[in-house]
């Protein structure tokens, strides 16, 4: 939390600062009923080789893997029925690859060597990172994105292809859980590459949403400033702020004691309802428990968290009430 | 030229707002009033831009999975098949005790000794190996579950003939 100034000099701070802030602000406007609907058209790219030694079945099937398709639908569902129908993803284009993407350092692994590698968890290539300049390349990113075919970029690759959960390009772009594609800095408007792994299931993809969704309210509110920073109060949780939990971040339900420690039978109190009627965030603190976001379960813990983002019409301190905006679209974010 | 009184404040007024000015903007651009850590830091807050330390990706929880026991058993034992990505160690805490067992194939077997004519309430830990890319470390923590890969709790019922 940033520390106030005292003192004469650092009032006037205050004051011009305020001022500054105010000049090219929105005017606030009242809290009003739900956003319209948006709809975010996707490019889904696939990376699922085939395995000689396998009688070329697909990597997902000789690894029994999951169905890309089934967990696409599954996050579209939860973040529609998260988000109260504002958002709804289209995928616009699906491209399955018969091969591994190529490393930063310009390996690639053939399907084989990648199996033997899985079966031993051993003798994986590092360094991990996978070539987003091929990427942009060979997806023509930039391209879909100009021409305003494509809002966003979901790669689905196995375990150790070297994807960032979600990062940033286009103007201006910033940290979106992992460092901004500057050499992207051309593109007519920001976009977003989210990077899932088959082997896993749609919690792990709420996840990944959920830490860009971390990011980009951080980046939204950094001129904010003690109780003016409304992310700064729901991502509080007791083991950081003690008595003071609200709804806490996605590593951390209100009374997690570590990373991941959904299932915590421990009672504290939290405010996390209050969030509920957003922006009235009076509301006494109550006993709470793991019952409350899914006793433990990833998905159920994600789909809370997310159904708690405000997502109402109105604009406070040049900031919308409506969180989700910003979320799904990083260019509304100044 | 002779400057009035209204000049000088102007000017002072001036001069006060670009001292102002220039620190606003400092402390504007410094984000690291609030330290950024990475996935293993204990409570921090999400990371956020680039302060004078880049941030570190925060990360997806490893998979950690138990297969469906069998119960009820009139067996004095059962071997417990746990899978966890890039684990280090396995406990299983029962009414019948503590297994611990080193992570050394894929998936684990562990076996547990059952109580008589007991339920046995199971508790699996998986302790991830911590990893170091760049500056950034990953793993060194434990995932907890009481139920199996399919969402049923792992309770075995032992019941003698």
């Amino acid at each position: 939390m940033a520390e106030r100034k005292e003192g004469f000099l650092d009032s006037l701070v205050d004051f011009f600062e305020k001022g500054f802030k105010a000049l090219g602000r929105e005017a606030d406007e009242p809290a009003g009923g739900q956003p319209a609907p948006v709809t975010r058209r996707v490019s889904l790219i696939i990376h699922n080789p085939r395995v000689p030694s396998a009688g070329d079945e697909r990597l997902d099937k000789v690894l029994r893997w999951n169905d890309t398709h089934r967990l696409v639908e599954g996050y579209i569902n939860d973040l529609r029925e998260c988000s109260g129908g504002y958002l709804n993803y289209e995928i616009v284009e699906t491209i399955t690859v018969d091969k591994f993407p190529r490393k930063a350092d310009g390996f690639t692994y053939t399907a084989d060597e990648f199996v033997k590698a899985w079966s031993a968890r051993k003798g994986f290539h590092d360094p991990d990172m996978v070539d987003y300049d091929a990427l942009l390349e060979e997806f023509d990113m930039v391209r879909k994105v100009d021409e305003d075919k494509v809002d966003e970029f979901w790669l689905f690759a196995f375990p150790y292809a070297g994807y960032y959960e979600s990062i940033m390009g286009g103007p201006g772009a910033f940290w979106c859980n992992a460092p901004p594609l500057t050499q992207t800095a051309h593109a007519s408007k920001r976009f977003i590459i989210m990077g899932f792994n088959y082997q896993r299931g749609v919690g792990e993809m709420l996840e990944a949403f959920g830490h860009r969704a971390e990011s980009i309210m951080k980046h939204t509110f950094r001129h904010q400033r003690g109780g003016d920073n409304l992310w700064e109060r729901f991502y509080r949780h007791e083991y950081k702020n003690p008595g003071q939990a609200e709804v806490g971040w996605m590593h951390y339900a209100p009374n997690s004691e570590r990373d991941y420690d959904w299932g915590n039978k421990r009672l504290v109190r939290s405010r996390w309802r209050t969030w509920r009627n957003f922006p009235n965030l009076e509301g006494e603190a109550e006993m709470v428990n793991c019952r409350d976001w899914g006793d433990g379960d990833i998905r159920l813990h994600h789909k809370w968290w997310f159904e708690l983002l405000p997502k109402i019409e109105g604009l406070e301190n040049g900031i919308a009430y409506n969180w989700w905006r910003y979320i799904v679209d990083p260019n509304t974010v100044r | 030229m002779k400057l009035s009184l209204t000049h000088v404040l102007l000017i002072g007024i001036l001069l006060v707002g670009i001292v102002a000015f220039f620190l606003f903007t400092r402390e504007a651009a410094s984000p690291g009033a609030e330290p950024t850590l990475g996935p293993t830091a204990d409570g921090q807050q999400p990371a956020t831009e680039a302060s004078d330390e880049t941030p570190c990706p925060l990360a997806t929880p490893e998979f950690f999975v138990v297969e469906p026991v069998t119960s009820p058993t009139d067996q004095l034992s059962q071997t417990i098949l746990v899978d966890l990505g890039n684990g280090e160690a396995i406990t299983i805490t029962t009414e019948s005790g503590t297994f611990t067992a080193p992570f050394d194939a894929f998936p684990k077997e562990i076996e547990i000794a059952l109580l008589p004519n007991t339920t046995h309430n199971l508790t699996v830990e998986g302790k991830v190996r911590e990893v170091v890319q760049g500056n950034c470390s990953y793993g060194g923590y434990t995932l907890t579950t009481t139920r199996d890969r399919y969402g049923e709790p792992l309770v075995i019922e032992q019941q003698q003939p």
